[in-house]
């Protein structure tokens, strides 16, 4: 037997394509039938299975016994299945470490092919070795790459869903800031007439009944603005150190009219100070009100709310708690989400657009602080924590001021220039300014009111922003042409920073948010004209 | 809150069981038509006539359902029999879709049932759920079930599982409202406040050593640790004193099927058939170079797993009590069980703790929960729970 041969027929077993006619050319020069070659499985060392490229064995029989055999290095003989499942033939194992050759057909050892296979078997097993390893991982790699695809399709159609979702968000927010514009401009007439009626002495039970849905109404719809701000990022915080005191007082202030209505008997346990957060007063005084509120609509007449305040660690935990109708288990989770209510009777009695909870828990988040909900179910009460970061500083601004509800006193006479489209709003405007002793003139337009001058100059005009033909901005800058004194102030139904620097930038020297009240518009004339 | 009805019949003339199954749901829910239908008959019916007459009487919102491979409520089973569970719920919203040519293209195919979902945009139902029934005959269930996870963008949970011909394995077919489709998939949405609860367990264990799958050709194996597959199941049967007939595996296989050994556990495959050349073919694919394990159960062990199905559904009702489910176990496992089945039906009944209970014997599983991809089970119990 040339070993040279042998050498170069084995070393053509390391291409795995040469290997299987390498193994036949192998046989035939160690003149056997056939050659097999097998290796220990890559997680089982004592199992051994086909070497990869090599062929499998047609039948189990007789060749489990002879590779159970080969557990330590030598040379084994047997009868295995060979070459179908039927016939036996005669077979020699050379076992050596981690790898083991079987020649088929031949039926007693031969020590030199036991020793040229020796030379080599190390490197063999090593490479055999590494080849089952690898195939093993390809595998596990073709599993672990299919899960990839899985995965970057799956986040793939994530991406497309929030995509979907944020643009479908921001339409339904344009809409709301729309919406709560719109129903605006018709309440402002409607709240001016109310007042007026109370100034000319006129008090009636149905205008009691006008004056509670009107308020009721705008309650909505700054509810519905406040949420489309809020969720874009809108909303400016004035943030100062302030007592929690102060602002659960405002709070209370805020809810005592429903309080009062529904007969709750409210404990507060608040320390006066030394619980101090760095919040904007009014936007957390409107938290802890939708709380009470909340509180207040789904408990029964006459039931306790207590609200409590106290620190925990570098925290206020403010919490808010009734003994009303509870929630759900499955409603826990979702009741700070916009427009979710817990399910109401057929007669809705608690009202509402189901937006108060999602405003606090935007505003808490915004406070960098956390709101949670807790109940034991239906019927059994609820429970909201508030939890804010503590200031430790002493300094602190008094927050709660009590809200001015007189009315102003008359301004000095003026002449006014009330501009507006909408000629109910114009014509209670111009009522009420006259009622005050002021000299006022209307126009419905931007031309209009310029060629009103030619008649009256006044001293101060009031401008409707959304105005046709000529805007707000256009007819304020024409005015100022005119009469560089003239003292101009916005109305409208946009009160957002950017809305309120466009109109200090067109020339107006106040900018007032419809439905503005008497007092604050008096107010603002008189400090104008001063 | 839901009304629920289990309507069960094994009238022979396949109008007649239609009207029959109407017209007990319209007993139990009086003058209110059905939301929804979710129907279950055996292969030997018109399909067609049973559901026209079916839809005829209790003219039900929507419908879907399948043929199957044995039928059973709470109170009744059998083969070559239909049952139906009738849903009416004023927080439940339904609606079905149907996707054709399974066997070409899933990802079309579940494009084509998700069209009709009305819950994947918005956010007024908190919980969304798909009961689904494809035609496991046309293969490719395992990839059907990915691509419905993707096109809900992961945010729905599938229960359900593969359409059944009273064992024959020759053609299968699944119902939307009266039309009868092969090749197909039909899903049925359930939109609602509260969660519906799937539990999803096999009761099978390793009963042999591992081996490593060493040649396969997509659901073929040929070769395990470099020997014929048939002979290591030959080995096996010989080992536990039991009979493997090559030219009639299936009732060997009933009892012996394939744990695929994965991070989670034994994923089950379903062997059968003996091809010529010693190998064995699948259910599904195996991936080559694998781990198998030849897995055992027994009645109790099978009983035990579903009555643990059941419980994990109801766990995920999240407190709320079961109101009806829907129960789908492996045909494999009825014909293996024979009369005893009767048992794990009373299993799964009692960890329900009452309810409505409808369900079939089906070729393959369908249980997709939060967090997972793969979602069809071979010899698995699924259980789907409605919530009271």
């Amino acid at each position: 037997m040339d070993a040279r041969e042998t050498i170069r027929l084995l070393d053509l077993l390391a291409d795995v394509r040469e290997r299987r006619a390498a193994s036949e050319a192998l046989a035939k020069h160690f003149a056997a039938t056939a050659l097999f070659v097998f290796v220990p499985d890559p997680d089982r060392a004592t199992k051994l299975i086909p070497a990869p490229g090599f062929p499998t064995v047609p039948s189990v029989r007789g060749w489990r016994e002879l590779l159970a055999a080969c557990g330590r290095p030598g040379v084994e003989l047997g009868r295995v299945a060979y070459p179908d499942g039927r016939s036996d033939a005669a077979a020699c194992a050379y076992a050596f470490d981690g790898l083991v050759v079987v020649l088929v057909g031949a039926t007693a050892p031969d020590a030199a092919i036991g020793a040229q296979l020796a030379m080599v078997a190390r490197v063999l097993a090593a490479m055999f070795r590494a080849e089952a390893g690898i195939l093993t991982a390809r595998g596990e790699l073709e599993v672990e790459r299919r899960n990839a695809e899985r995965i970057a399709s799956l986040a793939r159609a994530l991406d497309r869903a929030r995509g979907d979702a944020e643009r479908a968000t921001r339409v339904k927010n344009d809409f709301l800031a729309m919406l709560g514009h719109e129903l605006r401009n018709p309440l402002a007439p409607i709240v001016t007439a109310l007042q007026m009626m109370r100034m000319q002495g006129i008090n009636t039970r149905a205008q009691d009944v006008l004056e509670r849905q009107v308020a009721h109404v705008l309650r909505l719809v700054d509810d519905l603005l406040d949420i489309s701000r809020i969720t874009s990022g809108k909303v400016e915080l004035r943030r100062e150190r302030v007592e929690i005191s102060a602002v659960v007082a405002r709070a209370l202030e805020m809810s005592r009219p429903l309080l009062e209505q529904r007969r709750n008997v409210l404990t507060v346990d608040v320390a006066e100070r030394g619980l101090v957060v760095d919040g904007d007063p009014a936007r957390l005084a409107q938290v802890f009100s939708n709380l009470l509120t909340n509180a207040a609509k789904y408990s029964d007449l006459g039931t306790a709310i207590e609200l409590r305040a106290h620190r925990v660690g570098d925290l206020v935990r403010v919490s808010v708690v009734d003994h009303g109708i509870g929630i759900d288990a499955p409603f826990i989770e979702r009741v700070f989400d916009q427009f979710v209510q817990v399910p109401q009777g057929i007669d809705r009695a608690a009202g509402g657009l189901g937006l108060g909870l999602a405003i606090v828990k935007s505003l808490v988040q915004r406070h960098h602080g956390s709101v949670r909900v807790a109940s034991d179910g239906a019927g059994c009460g609820t429970t909201f924590v508030v939890e804010l970061p503590l200031c430790r500083a002493p300094e602190v601004h008094e927050a709660a001021k009590r809200v001015e509800a007189q009315l102003p006193r008359p301004a000095s006479s003026a002449r006014v220039l009330v501009v507006d489209d909408n000629t109910d709003a114009a014509s209670l405007l111009a009522d009420v300014l006259t009622a005050y002793g002021h000299d006022v003139q209307v126009a419905h337009s931007g031309p209009d009111a310029l060629l009103g001058l030619a008649s009256f100059t006044p001293d101060a005009a009031l401008l409707d922003i959304g105005l046709p033909v000529m805007d707000g901005y256009e007819l304020a800058r024409a005015l100022h042409a005119r009469l560089p004194g003239l003292k101009l102030v916005a109305l409208t139904g946009y009160g957002q920073p950017d809305d309120r620097a466009r109109s200090s930038a067109a020339g107006f020297d106040a900018h007032l948010v419809k439905p503005v009240s008497i007092a604050n518009l008096t107010r603002t004339l008189e400090d104008l004209l001063a | 809150m839901i009304q629920t009805v289990a309507v069960y019949t094994i009238a022979s003339d396949s109008s007649i069981a239609g009207q029959e199954l109407g017209q007990q749901i319209n007993a139990a829910l009086g003058d209110e038509r059905p939301d929804a239908v979710v129907v279950f008959a055996s292969s030997r019916f018109d399909h067609a006539a049973f559901l026209h007459a079916l839809t005829e009487t209790c003219r039900p919102g929507v419908l879907v359902g399948s043929s199957s491979a044995g039928e059973f409520t709470g109170q009744s089973r059998g083969e070559g029999s239909a049952c139906a569970l009738a849903i009416r719920s004023p927080d439940m919203r339904f609606s079905a879709g149907i996707g054709t040519n399974v066997g070409k293209d899933r990802k079309a195919a579940a494009q084509a049932v998700v069209s009709s979902f009305r819950g994947l945009e918005g956010t007024e139902f908190a919980s969304r759920t798909a009961l689904v029934m494809t035609d496991a005959l046309a293969g490719h269930a395992d990839e059907l079930i990915e691509q419905l996870t993707e096109a809900t963008s992961g945010t729905y949970e599938f229960a359900g599982g593969g359409a059944g011909d009273d064992a024959k394995f020759s053609r299968t077919h699944v119902f939307c409202g009266t039309r009868v489709l092969s090749d197909a998939v039909v899903a049925l949405e359930i939109l609602s406040q509260k969660p519906l609860g799937i539990g999803v367990q096999h009761g099978w264990s390793p009963a042999s050593e591992p081996f490593r799958v060493t040649t396969i050709e997509g659901a073929r194996i040929l070769t395990l640790d470099g020997y014929p597959a048939v002979e290591i199941f030959e080995q096996h049967a010989a080992a536990t004193n039991q009979r493997l007939d090559r030219a009639n595996p299936l009732p060997f296989f009933l009892h012996n099927i394939l744990g695929i050994e994965t991070a989670s556990g034994h994923r089950l495959r379903v062997p059968l058939s003996v091809g010529d050349d010693g190998s064995v073919t699948c259910a599904a694919e195996i991936p080559a170079g694998a781990n198998v394990h030849i897995m055992k159960t027994s009645s109790a062990s099978a009983s035990d797993a579903a009555a643990s199905a059941a419980r994990s559904a109801v766990s995920a009702l999240g407190g709320g009590v079961p109101a009806a489910a829907l129960f789908f176990d492996c045909v494999a496992t009825r014909l293996r069980l024979g009369e005893v089945f009767g048992f794990e039906l009373e299993a799964v009944q009692g960890a329900l703790g009452g309810g409505d209970l409808v369900g079939c014997n089906t070729y393959g599983q369908i249980a997709r929960a939060e967090g997972q991809f793969g979602g069809f089970h071979n010899c698995t119990a699924v259980v789907l729970a409605f919530p009271r």
